[in-house]
């Protein structure tokens, strides 16, 4: 593909980061939940805020029966209820002519072939020059038949340069567990080069997870103090209040292990650790956040019992209602010993993290939603202020919130007015949508837009996806093999079980109240 | 796009009432009115200030005043601030200065959150040269500084008031519509910016205005969609609205830059019409701007016309209304195409440029090169 800024003076500084480019945005699974609440609502407020190419089109395929004008109604009805901007009924008649529909079954290379035949009417109708982003909004079961399917048809081009792009956007899980994630990769491998897949991971999204290298690489206050001389821990949360709802299929199989951290957390940890990139390119953050991962301590079968804590929701409350335990949720096992919430400990064994632990915690039917990393500062010495061990004063904490409220605190310790010296423990709170008042694009608005432009920095390489299963396989061997008919359990609504207070405890810290 | 004169901000934000003080009161003023906000609340809740920078607004006359009062609201809930409001020459009871301070505040789930502080200045016209030093010990310290310079003639042509609020802030706004003579407007800027260097961020709203112009002129006569049409362009035509020829200049000027076409000659063909001659690869290129009867004060439409080794093809894009940009292409089988391009209020672009910090090289090129457009029509 010709490069934009070498032949296209106009387009130079016209967007600050990125250029969408004119392309065909193709969705399989079309007419899925995903593409209904989340992808199609992306695309409608990309379309508002005029950052979409003028050139542009949307194909749903899916196996669902629907025509064009039935599909914009699908889209209609999913953009009015989960769109950060209401509908604007002016403008509709405008977006949905951007929309087609597709029957097909991913199985079938008829399917690819005739949308193949789609694309090349729809194309000149818009005015794109053949580039395409293949959406798959699929079970991952069908990844491998998808994507051989697609090459097969003669729908990826090469990337000599002399083409059009073809793209391809891959949803979380990539694979079950090592193994199925080397062969997802291999699969994908074989059909597209690395450059054209982008996997993506919606957190990655979020401005807050964004702002974590501002903030460390933007600020000169932070980063002298990032290492294990001046930081205590890093505490990882991210608690759903939700219990397992109408995901139980898909979660009883996998599990908060695999559903959060083998992704979400991992991701998260490697933007916190990584070490100074020396350009905002994608490849060079990636490889600096590979390091991170190639620097984790592998958990052993000695270590998983002092690192690791997996639980299961028993029945509790949920705002002040009875909610029932994992096992009598609908769709899941009797006899399940799929955990629910999951504590690990982890270190980074490198120079700037050595010793320096960092606990991590997820699970569902927590009190609330939030996810937060909360770094910790060391205390200061037990002299002057802080002389009186019995009531040390509380250390500094540097908190990034995620959700659902994305902004950064500090806390840090003041005086009480009056005679006295009293020490109070404060907080300076920065919101961003207090702060700069302005809706912020959901994550999946920012990241369409960057695979449009050809920017992969906040999507996952292959060997991110690989280190990270073969760290969680270390934990999911041992638990399999054990056999166990048994988990810890926590009651619905409380922060987890008692295990997981006293693998922090043990340490001499604690669980932060969120 | 749509540029809205009277922009009645709809913003969810509550006003408190203005009070008149004295100049040496407004510290204890604001903090009464903090005072006041805090006795509203119950127990456990908080007053909290959110506030990213200064902002100094000169404008002159009630009229812009009123205005430009409509849109702060849109202004600090986008980009809280601290408003430093100074009206040039307007009513005031006695002669001299005088002073009042209000908020903006909204609603949030811990309390109320102050977005702003507002101090507006009146002068009577004979003492607008106080209005720096007023202005000076009323800014909040170790933030940006902004100054929108709202006033209807060009910054430099107000002289030493302008130079004195100017070294106050990082950052100058202003916008070119509505000027008289937008040439001569284009030439003191031009010149006051090259004068500048890196001294200040200065900007145009009606550069921000033409975004989405400049955005779908890029992407539809890009060569891969449109081989050839920026290479062999061979005329184009502006329209424009009353009061946007400074914007059509602009736009006229970015190309010119982007595409390396130089100015070679200008004239004004008809009251309403001005052609200028570029020159790029050794080929002359027209380019009309014509100034339509009536219709909004912004740019309406632009016609693209290139040779290919076929045939002659043309491009038309025009202002559509609800915010929108139609393409028609009639020499190819693209039908008509519709694009957002959504209206922004005067107060949205002026929240917008404040979050920017750094110059626009673009900008001053486009400037640059409308500034000696403006030349030659003189000559």
């Amino acid at each position: 593909m010709i490069s934009h800024s070498e032949t296209n003076p106009l387009r130079e500084g016209l967007i600050e980061a990125q250029v969408a480019q004119p392309c065909t945005l193709v969705i399989f699974g079309g007419g899925g939940d995903l593409t209904r609440r989340k992808l199609l609502p992306a695309v409608y407020n990309q379309a508002l805020d005029g950052a979409l190419p003028a050139n542009f089109a949307v194909l749903g395929v899916a196996r669902e029966e629907m025509d064009n004008l039935s599909y914009r109604d699908f889209a209609r009805n999913g953009i009015e209820r989960f769109s950060r901007q209401p509908m604007d009924s002016e403008f509709w008649p405008d977006f949905e002519r951007l929309l087609h529909y597709q029957q097909g079954s991913f199985d079938d290379l008829q399917t690819y072939l005739d949308l193949k035949e789609h694309l090349q009417k729809i194309e000149p109708e818009f005015g794109i020059p053949g580039n395409r982003v293949f959406y798959l909004a699929i079970p991952p079961a069908f990844i491998e038949t998808c994507v051989t399917n697609l090459n097969a048809a003669g729908l990826v081009y090469p990337t000599d340069g002399s083409h059009p792009f073809s793209r391809i956007i891959v949803e979380k899980p990539i694979g079950h567990d090592l193994e199925s994630a080397r062969q997802v990769n291999t699969v994908l491998g074989k059909n597209f080069a690395e450059s054209q897949i982008y996997r993506i991971d919606h957190y990655l999204g979020k401005e807050t997870v964004q702002n974590i290298l501002v903030m460390r690489f933007g600020n000169s206050i932070f980063e002298p103090l990032w290492n294990n001389k001046h930081i205590d821990h890093v505490q990882i949360t991210v608690a759903e209040e939700e219990g397992v709802g109408t995901r139980a299929g898909y979660y009883d199989r996998a599990g908060a292990l695999r559903d959060m951290v083998q992704n979400h957390i991992l991701q998260l940890l490697t933007l916190i650790a990584m070490e100074p990139p020396w350009a905002m390119q994608a490849d060079v953050i990636r490889d600096h956040r590979q390091d991170v991962l190639n620097c984790l301590r592998p958990i052993t079968p000695d270590s998983i019992g002092d690192c690791v804590v997996r639980a299961q929701y028993g029945p509790g409350f949920h705002h002040g209602e009875d909610v029932p335990g994992y096992r009598r949720e609908e769709g899941v096992a009797q006899d399940s010993i799929t955990e629910t919430y999951v504590a690990l400990k982890v270190f980074i064994d490198n120079w700037r993290w050595a010793g320096v632990p960092i606990y991590i915690r997820t699970g569902k039917r927590l009190p609330k939603r939030v996810s937060e990393i909360a770094v910790q500062f060391k205390s200061i010495p037990p002299i002057l202020f802080n002389a009186d061990t019995d009531h040390p004063l509380e250390p500094n904490v540097l908190a990034l919130s995620i959700q659902p409220n994305e902004g950064l605190s500090l806390r840090m310790a003041t005086k009480l007015p009056g005679p006295k010296v009293r020490i109070y423990p404060v907080k300076m709170d920065f919101r961003y949508g207090a702060t700069f008042g302005d809706q912020s694009p959901e994550a999946y608005e920012r990241l369409m837009l960057d695979v449009m432009a050809g920017d992969a920095t906040l999507f996952m390489r292959r060997d991110a996806v690989e280190s990270s299963w073969k760290f969680i396989e270390d934990i999911l061997e041992p638990w399999e093999s054990s056999r166990t008919r048994w988990l810890p359990e926590y009651s619905a609504g409380t922060w987890g079980p008692l295990e997981a207070d006293r693998m922090i405890e043990m340490d001499g810290r604690k669980w932060r109240m969120l | 796009m749509a540029y809205v004169v009277n922009d009645s901000e709809s913003a969810a934000l509550l006003t408190l009432p203005e009070h008149k003080i004295k100049i040496a009161q407004v510290r204890q003023q604001l903090d009464s009115l903090w005072e006041s906000l805090h006795q509203d609340l119950a127990d456990g809740q908080a007053v909290t200030r959110a506030c990213m920078s200064n902002l100094i607004i000169y404008c002159e006359g009630d009229e812009q005043a009123a205005s430009i009062s409509r849109a702060i609201p849109g202004i600090v809930q986008n980009h809280p601030s601290r408003i430093i409001f100074l009206i040039g020459t307007g009513q005031t009871s006695e002669p001299g200065i005088e002073v009042f301070v209000s908020g903006h505040y909204c609603a949030l789930n811990s309390g109320w959150q102050v977005c702003s502080e507002q101090i507006r200045v009146v002068s009577d016209g004979f003492t607008s040269r106080r209005l720096p030093s007023v202005t000076r010990s009323q800014l909040i310290g170790d933030l940006p500084t902004t100054l929108w310079w709202a006033a209807l003639q060009p910054p430099p042509f107000a002289g030493k008031l302008f130079y004195k609020l100017a070294s106050m802030a990082d950052q100058i706004i202003y916008d070119s519509y509505n000027w008289n003579n937008p040439s001569k407007g284009i030439q003191a800027m031009a010149r006051w910016v090259a004068a500048e260097k890196q001294e200040h961020v200065i900007f145009n709203l009606s550069w921000r205005r033409l975004k989405p112009w400049r955005s779908l002129l890029s992407q539809v006569l890009d060569p891969q969609i449109k081989p050839g049409a920026l290479q062999n362009v061979t005329q184009l035509r502006i329209e424009h609205g009353p009061h946007a020829l400074g914007m059509a200049l602009l736009l006229l000027g970015w190309l010119a830059s982007r595409l390396n076409w130089e100015p070679i000659e200008g004239r004004v063909a008809l009251d309403k019409e001005t052609v200028w001659h570029f020159t790029a690869h050794g080929r002359q290129i027209p380019a009309r701007v014509v100034r339509l009867g009536g219709g909004e004060p912004t740019l309406h439409r632009m016609h693209w016309y290139w040779r290919t080794e076929q045939q002659s093809q043309h491009i038309e894009f025009s202002r559509l209304s609800d915010g929108r940009l139609g393409i028609v292409e009639d020499t190819s089988d693209v039908p008509t195409r519709v694009v957002a391009a959504p209206p922004l209020r005067r107060s949205a672009l002026v929240a917008a440029q404040m979050a920017h910090r750094t110059r626009d090289k673009l900008f001053e090129e486009a400037l640059e090169v409308g500034n000696t457009m403006a030349s030659i029509l003189e000559h």
